[in-house]
């Protein structure tokens, strides 16, 4: 909706709040990176020095270390799975047939609307019962039940773009049922499958409120010992660890406006 | 035959041999099961703690939580905060969604991906953010110091506006996407027609734009205000005493005080609270988001 340059929808009001939210958004992201590289052990601001000496710290001391691996190990098996069941279940319902299906697709997407609490508080006994507390599976399997939903919305979104004739003509070409959805249907759905996956990864990656149930001190992932560290430290770690975060959230959204659906 | 007359016999006969391979519905099945095992036992457990499961069964933690007023001001705490943070999600987000909505194309990519990119970052850094930001010794109280425009440190953070600051900030990308998404299905010519016929731009927005993407107003604000009402780390982490909320609450009975019954018992209301606050929006909203499209 971009009318010319006389018919503006919006005047000066709006763009005066519209700046207003704007600084609001991206200031406090960049304080906390300015802040990264304070040569001060305390907050301080003005930052006295520039300093790289707590990036060093958080990519060498082992504490931060272990959970920046473990961070990106669960990450990526979260993304991966969440991203082959998602996928497959958007084209279960968007291909398929069955009653009820609505009513479903809601109730498929629920982990999005239950609050993180009281996920962790199931988690928490779910897994206490069966004696995975304090381990890499038990947050995968958790952070993959959050991320689900969202694969499916991106690649059912996707999906609903693409004519099923597609998949029909390579049928009667001689392809099965699954060689068409494989073959045709899936790199056409691509761009929903690659955004799945991305979100998929970043919410695994952030992920604090199970973390903080379900990690205790055997699989402390980044967000637990971000937490951790916020109540118990007071140096700038934090401060980098934080920076080292908005870079992959920039990360993703570059590569999600570049190979995945542009959402609006 | 034509091509055209053969192609859909060929077409009837692949879709016959899809009955054969089997259903695509059953490509849901891994989805299901996951979601059974990683949702539905965990509330299920949880329900059943909630019940006293572990101790002696009996619906005492409920009983307790209805009776005890101060689990009742929790729940009344926590909506106001979520009131207000929505009303100030509204007041920020309206003008920018509105200025997404009429910018060109080139420059809209770049605003969004100044929307996204706090939307993508972690809950955790954004909230520590804004305790750098507004501690004692953070980066406002700093600037005004140093400006000597106060001579003491103001408390700005562990209390109300600490928490409404952070809170705002976290959930301001949903009101403005939805909004923003809700603006963007609005015909063109209609603010065009509304202008040739003599409306200023004040009138366009009251009596056009506004009324066209109320369905986005709505489903940002229900989105915001059930969100908020869950928020567990940012409340923690910006708030005081007396902005305790729900979240904080299930935490502190689950990981301090070790009565699993009662703080499942507090979780398992405030899920009936959210999905019941859910099936009233959803009856609200649903009709409206069908008319994505402009009315006459």
């Amino acid at each position: 909706m971009s009318i010319g340059h006389e018919r503006r929808m919006y005047g000066g009001i709006t763009v005066a709040g519209s700046v207003l939210a704007l600084v609001f958004l991206i200031a406090p992201l960049l304080v906390v990176g300015l802040i990264s590289f304070s040569a001060s052990r305390y907050l301080e601001f003005p930052p006295p020095g520039f300093s790289l000496r707590w990036y060093k710290t958080a990519f060498t001391e082992s504490s931060w270390l272990a959970a920046l691996l473990l961070s990106l190990q669960v990450a990526t098996v979260v993304a991966i799975l969440a991203t082959v069941v998602g996928t497959l279940a958007a084209l279960g319902f968007v291909r398929g047939h069955f009653r009820a299906k609505g009513f479903l697709f809601a109730a498929a997407l629920t982990p999005m609307v239950v609050p993180g609490i009281v996920v962790a508080v199931g988690s928490y006994f779910l897994f206490a019962h069966l004696g995975l507390l304090e381990t890499r599976t038990a947050l995968i399997l958790a952070h993959t039940g959050l991320a689900l939903p969202i694969v499916l919305i991106s690649v059912t979104a996707s999906l609903r773009s693409v004519d099923p004739e597609c998949e029909y003509v390579a049928r009667t070409l001689g392809a099965g049922t699954l060689e068409a959805m494989w073959k045709v249907t899936i790199p056409l759905v691509r761009p929903g499958i690659i955004s799945g996956a991305l979100f998929a990864f970043v919410t695994s990656f952030d992920e604090p409120v199970v973390a903080l149930f379900v990690a205790g001190t055997h699989a402390v992932t980044l967000p637990k010992r971000m937490w951790d560290g916020i109540q118990f430290e007071i140096d700038p770690t934090a401060a980098a660890v934080s920076t080292v975060l908005i870079c992959v959230a920039v990360t993703a959204v570059v590569l999600a406006g570049r190979y995945g659906r542009f959402r609006t | 035959m034509a091509a055209h007359e053969v192609a859909p016999i060929l077409t009837a006969a692949a879709v016959g041999d899809r009955a054969r391979l089997g259903r695509p519905a059953l490509l849901t099945v891994p989805y299901a099961a996951l979601l059974s095992f990683v949702f539905g036992i965990p509330f299920a457990f949880m329900v059943a703690y909630s019940l006293g499961y572990g101790r002696t069964i009996s619906g005492q933690h409920y009983v307790r939580l209805v009776s005890e007023p101060v689990y009742a001001q929790v729940f009344l705490n926590t909506a106001v905060i979520s009131a207000l943070v929505t009303l100030l999600c509204i007041a920020l987000g309206y003008p920018l969604a509105l200025f997404l909505a009429g910018i060109s194309e080139r420059r809209r990519h770049f605003v969004l991906a100044l929307v996204l990119v706090p939307f993508w970052t972690s809950i955790l850094v954004r909230s520590y953010a804004w305790l750098v930001l507004l501690q004692q010794q953070g980066v406002i109280n700093r600037l005004l110091l140093e400006t000597h425009i106060i001579s003491e440190p103001v408390t700005l953070v562990h209390n109300l506006p600490g928490v409404l600051a952070g809170m705002t900030y976290v959930l301001l990308p949903f009101m403005v996407l939805s909004i923003y998404a809700a603006l963007r299905n609005i015909d063109e010519s209609l603010p065009l027609a509304a202008a040739s016929l003599g409306a200023n731009r004040l009138i366009v927005f009251w009596r056009v734009l506004v009324p066209l993407s109320r369905s986005g107003l709505f489903a940002g604000s229900f989105l915001v205000f059930v969100l908020s009402f869950g928020f567990f780390i940012t409340p923690a982490l910006l708030g005081g005493l007396s902005e305790t909320t729900v979240g904080m609450v299930i935490d502190a009975q689950m990981n301090r005080v070790l009565d699993w019954n009662f703080g499942a018992a507090i979780a398992v209301a405030l899920t009936l609270v959210i999905v019941g606050m859910t099936v009233v929006a959803a009856r609200v909203l649903d009709p409206q988001l069908l008319i994505g499209r402009a009315r006459e």
